[in-house]
């Protein structure tokens, strides 16, 4: 570490790092070695935010700077507003629900998020401590475990994708929905189909007519129950937007399982297709980085509702040293070379063909990973990100 | 050389006649009601006993599969120079593959669909225009007191008949049919209905037509379907254009058709289009090129007539026409209809930019998009 950083650790500000599933191994010891010191906690009532919300409240005590985490729990908020402590809260989905709840606006608040059309979402609502942030890689927690295990997988499969399929009753609403006027059904139905052709987003509060906005309440009811117009429109919207996910990524694994040697890893169901072997779900730390560093082909289909911003599971391949080929993202596509770091792929048959090509392109494949590796290093390391998320801080104490 | 060369009613064949006589190409003229394009068996005979054999192709605008037939029997090369896009000729694979043919389209993707299918006969050709005429085009004072306006259209509204064939569909395709035209109408460069209308959507439309009507001879061929929705949203982009430009601008719209939703432009009626259109092109400072959407990548007839005259062009985007023209140099496209109204206000109040974008449009069009050049081309593809 540099001076600088070091300078800094005669100060040293405290941050209870609130543990979640998605968090990587690195992300403590790297916000020590930028200054800060480091309390884990990990709440016990894991699915009742109100209880452990009363958990936070009793560790809090005004010896802490802020409370970190990914995600944005409205509670969390509430418990660091009225002991006036720093609410980091750093947004890795999209949509995030809880971003419109009231206690968004809370001065003590520092809300981060991956995605420039959420955050400008975010800054259009008044939500004024809001930041945008990419993710960031676990490059030095890739590197270590790649090292440590040479050569471990070696009867990967040519091609990979690793991810939900989104056809599951918790992911999907669209398969749940009981009735829909034909004319409504096939409105959506063609939306949709349309929609997995064009690679920008086209399914949009505009794109419904009016007389099917008014008709829809009838048919479709979320459970949680909002007066708020705009709210409604952006279930549905999402609803939508997951139910092209699942079809594409369906249809793509079927297409990729057909024409080339291809594993799967998914927690989803796969009747669907019986000529499909699921390997099932794959470890994050243990699995995930040795398969898409041993695969030739690993393939990103990012869910649609994430409209813009870099999805984690790009970067991860990536940082692994993997072959990149992903749909056509806007800020994958800004900060990423297409060809040379990683390779864009526009609809489903294009992405067969650059599989094809790639498969049988060996040279300008690891080419390709080796830049895609560098460029993750350099520029989306979680390193690089935390620094970012410290520089901001600061500019706004 | 000696051309035969098959009259009908179509505004391009006189430029062929002229083109012909300054290269100094012999031709006869013949014409023919046919009872159908594929089948005319008096047609047949007449042809085989009056039509002599010191011909070295018969030519025709668009093809004809009847002139594919008696040219295959005689031995004799058909060039069809179409400019009509798709093609819209039934059974056309029944003739198109006849060694005699040279069949030229102007549009890459309907050219590469038939070349995929397997036939050798097609060739892709970009329009042109009459470059001899054109560049000899001069407008009096009078005439530009009668043609000039801030903006123009000249073109067809094309009224479709889709209402009449979506009626009897069941509510559930029409609900579909409805959003892939409501998106297909936001979006250019990119041609939804191909991939997104099946067959078997079409075969359950027309057991639907026949469930609901067992007398009914209603039934739909994906080709119709096709048209009719994209006409359907080209009338649309067109009225909506009219509208909005008759509402700001001095506008002009001259059309066979006529419709009570046009407003506020001033309706001058048809053209000529050799001697009244290009005057009308020149004589205008913004001409409008909303193309008709079935048209997926070529440069439409009419963008080439505008630019070969002299008049500043406005169009829609369309693939080739920015890859043989620069956009905002020699021409300028618009993404959707309200960067249409921003460009056309935008011109209107820069003359200079606007002369400038104009000449190099008719500068490029006469040097590399006239129809001396085409012909040359078709006659050494067809190996004359």
């Amino acid at each position: 570490m540099s001076a600088s950083f070091l300078a800094k650790r005669s100060i040293l500000k405290k941050i209870l790092l609130v543990l979640m599933n998605i968090m990587t191994e690195s992300l403590p010891d790297i916000l020590q070695e930028i200054g800060y010191a480091v309390v884990r906690w990990k709440t016990t009532i894991a699915d009742d935010y109100d209880k452990s919300a009363d958990e936070l409240n009793d560790i809090l005590d005004n010896s802490y700077y802020a409370v970190m985490m990914y995600d944005f729990i409205p509670q969390f908020a509430n418990v660091c507003y009225d002991k006036d402590i720093y609410y980091i809260s750093w947004i890795v989905d999209c949509p995030h629900f809880s971003l419109r709840s009231k206690s968004v606006y809370y001065h003590k608040n520092r809300i981060f998020t991956f995605d420039k059309i959420q955050y400008e979402w975010l800054k259009n609502r008044g939500v004024d401590n809001s930041f945008y942030l990419p993710l960031g890689a676990d490059v030095r927690f890739f590197d270590r475990i790649l090292r440590q295990n040479i050569g471990g997988h070696k009867n990967q499969a040519d091609v990979c994708f690793m991810g939900n399929l989104y056809n599951g009753t918790d992911r999907n609403l669209f398969s749940q929905i009981n009735f829909l006027p034909p004319y409504i059904n096939g409105f959506f139905n063609g939306l949709m189909q349309a929609q997995k052709k064009i690679y920008n987003n086209i399914i949009n509060k505009e794109s419904i007519p009016d007389d099917i906005w008014c008709e829809l309440k009838k048919y479709i009811k979320f459970e949680v129950q909002e007066t708020d117009e705009e709210f409604y429109e952006e279930q549905i919207i999402n609803m939508l937007q997951s139910e092209v996910t699942c079809r594409e990524r369906c249809q793509a694994v079927s297409l990729l399982n057909r024409f080339f040697d291809f594993s799967l890893y998914t927690s989803s169901n796969t009747d669907f297709d019986s000529k499909i072997l699921n390997l099932g779900y794959l470890d994050y730390e243990t699995q995930m980085p040795f398969v898409f560093s041993s695969s030739k082909v690993n393939l990103n289909i990012t869910l649609r509702t994430i409209t813009s911003g870099i999805p984690l599971r790009a970067l991860d391949i990536m940082a692994c040293g993997g072959f990149l080929l992903s749909n056509y993202q806007p800020e994958l596509y800004e900060y990423f070379v297409d060809k040379k770091e990683c390779v864009f792929f526009y609809d489903l048959e294009d992405m067969v063909e650059k599989t094809r090509y790639y498969l049988n392109s060996d040279e300008e494949r690891r080419k390709i990973a080796r830049a895609g590796y560098e460029k993750v290093k350099r520029d989306f390391s979680l390193e690089k990100q935390l620094l970012q998320l410290q520089q901001i801080l600061e500019d706004n104490e | 050389m000696r051309f035969l060369i098959y009259e009908w009613n179509s505004y391009f064949q006189y430029d062929i006649y002229a083109i012909c006589r300054e290269k100094h190409i012999d031709y006869q003229r013949f014409t023919w009601k046919f009872k159908t394009k594929n089948e005319d068996e008096e047609f047949q005979k007449w042809f085989a006993s009056e039509i002599g054999t010191k011909f070295d192709a018969l030519i025709s605008v668009n093809y004809f599969p009847i002139l594919s037939e008696v040219c295959q029997q005689r031995g004799l090369k058909y060039i069809a120079w179409c400019y009509d896009n798709p093609l819209n000729v039934e059974r056309i694979e029944e003739t198109l593959h006849y060694p005699v043919n040279s069949v030229f389209l102007f549009d890459r993707v309907q050219y590469e669909t038939y070349k995929k299918a397997g036939f050798e006969t097609v060739y892709y050709l970009p329009m042109g225009v009459n470059r001899t005429r054109l560049e000899k085009l001069k407008i009096t004072e009078a005439e530009y007191a009668k043609y000039s306006a801030e903006v123009a259209f000249v073109g067809n509204l094309y009224e479709s008949k889709l209402h009449e064939l979506m009626e009897p569909m069941k509510e559930y395709t029409k609900g579909y049919l409805k959003s892939l035209m409501d998106i297909q109408s936001q979006i250019y460069g990119y041609y939804l209905f191909d991939e997104l209308i099946t067959e078997e959507l079409i075969e359950d439309i027309n057991a639907h037509y026949l469930e609901q009507n067992p007398d009914t001879k209603l039934q739909l061929s994906k080709p119709a379907l096709t048209f009719a929705m994209a006409s359907e949203i080209t009338r649309n982009d067109r009225l909506i254009l009219l509208n909005l430009c008759g509402k700001r601008y001095d506008t002009k719209f001259y059309s066979y058709d006529d419709s009570p939703l046009v407003k506020s432009v001033k309706k001058c009626g048809s053209l000529d289009y050799v001697l009244e259109m290009p005057k009308v092109f020149a004589s205008t400072k913004v001409n409008l090129n909303p193309s008709l959407r079935i048209i997926q990548t070529g440069i439409p007839l009419r963008a080439l007539d505008i630019m070969g005259a002299g008049g500043f062009l406005l169009s829609n985007y369309q693939e080739e026409l920015i890859e043989y023209y620069e956009n905002e140099k020699d021409m300028v496209v618009y993404e959707s209809l309200e960067d249409a109204i921003d460009k056309v206000e935008f011109f209107l109040s820069h003359e200079d930019i606007r002369a400038r974008i104009a000449e190099n449009g008719r500068r490029k069009t006469l040097e590399k998009h006239n129809m001396q050049n085409c012909l040359d081309i078709i006659m050494k593809r067809a190996g004359l």
